[in-house]
């Protein structure tokens, strides 16, 4: 139907209200709700105002729960116990041993570590130990850092005393003195 | 039960200012439970929906009445906000299915022949499913002119919609359904 169609019928004011077919029909339609559904309503509405307590009926939509059921509903949460694991003896014995070997393997391990630096450190000779350590630069704040601030004062102190001493000796007298 | 516009306002100012609201707005279900429930009905159509709906929109009444200025009649204000309660769960029932609104109330039409709550018989059953092959606007127009009786200018206050609009609604609905009926009665 046009717009044109709809508006010329609503010009000729036709009572739409009186369509003849629809006039025919059951206006009841067919729909129907359960007993005393509006009486109950007021109730359950009444109760849910005042706060009075539970207005859900015993059947709900239809769905129903046992006897009771609310009123000795209770929780039921299980209790999560730690697990207690119960070794065999031989397994005990066995434990005790790896135990121990480790133990000791670490040991010798560590103890031959340590050894073998020192046999290093001895099989260099004197001259290459002052070589090396001249030759390393220390920073002040490192040295600070590491706690050795006050040391580290205390020698460059010492080198301003023996400094102007030192000018007029020769390189192979404080050789000599330094070797004894 | 009808009210006239004095007894609404005589109802609202005790609702207001007396010191039992509760039993002021238990007397105001009574006088539009009904009313609201069967405008609902033939939104949602189940009777359990219905229900949930109704209980929904008499609580947000009950919020609201409070702050109402009376700006519109009451029972325009009570069928406006049955309305959008209606159409929210419908709306939401339509996602939860994830299916079109056509195809909702395609289901709805089916769903009537197995409902407890549904005696009709074949005409009457061809004509709520021809109502619900209609869109949803025209629907409403064409329920609450047909069914609840209400006028043009009623209609206006709870849609928002002009009052020739909902006459070329109506008219167009009524055409529709009578071709639908008159269609199915002759398969």
């Amino acid at each position: 139907m046009s717009i044109k169609q709809v508006k010329e019928s609503m010009e000729t004011n036709k009572e739409i209200e009186a369509d003849e077919f629809l006039r025919s029909l059951n206006r009841q339609g067919g729909f129907e709700v359960p007993v005393d559904y509006f009486e109950a309503n007021t109730k359950r509405f009444s109760a849910f105002l005042r706060k009075e307590g539970p207005e859900l009926p015993e059947s709900f939509g239809g769905f129903q729960v046992p006897e009771n059921y609310f009123e000795n509903l209770r929780p039921t949460i299980p209790v999560k116990k730690g697990r207690i694991v119960h070794f065999r003896p031989w397994f005990n014995v066995a434990a005790s041993f790896l135990l121990i070997g480790f133990t000791g393997f670490l040991l010798i391990r560590s103890n031959q570590t340590g050894s073998s630096k020192q046999s290093e450190l001895s099989s260099l000779s004197q001259e290459e130990i002052i070589n090396h350590l001249e030759n390393q630069e220390f920073s002040a704040d490192l040295l600070c850092e590491a706690g050795w601030c006050n040391e580290f004062q205390m020698l460059e102190n010492e080198d301003k005393e023996l400094n102007p001493l030192l000018d007029g000796v020769s390189e192979e007298d404080l050789t000599e003195l330094i070797n004894g | 039960m009808e009210l006239s516009a004095e007894q609404e306002k005589e109802l609202l100012n005790r609702f207001n200012t007396g010191d039992d609201p509760e039993r002021v707005f238990t007397e105001l279900l009574g006088h539009f439970q009904k009313r609201v429930y069967w405008h609902i009905r033939r939104i949602v159509i189940n009777h359990e929906d219905a229900d949930d709906v109704l209980q929904n929109t008499f609580i947000r009444i009950w919020e609201k009445l409070g702050s109402f200025r009376g700006e519109s009649r009451l029972y325009t204000w009570i069928f406006r906000i049955a309305t959008n309660e209606a159409l929210s769960f419908l709306q939401k029932k339509q996602n939860r299915m994830s299916i079109s609104m056509d195809e909702l109330q395609e289901q709805l039409g089916d769903s009537l022949k197995a409902s407890t709550y549904f005696n009709g018989n074949r005409t009457e059953l061809i004509l709520q499913q021809a109502i619900l092959s209609l869109p949803e606007k025209q629907r409403l127009v064409f329920n609450m002119k047909y069914y609840e009786g209400l006028k043009y200018e009623e209609i206006e206050e709870i849609l928002g919609t002009s009052v020739g609009a909902l006459k070329a609604s109506y008219h167009l609905a009524s055409k529709k359904i009578e071709e639908f009926v008159k269609r199915t009665l002759n398969s």
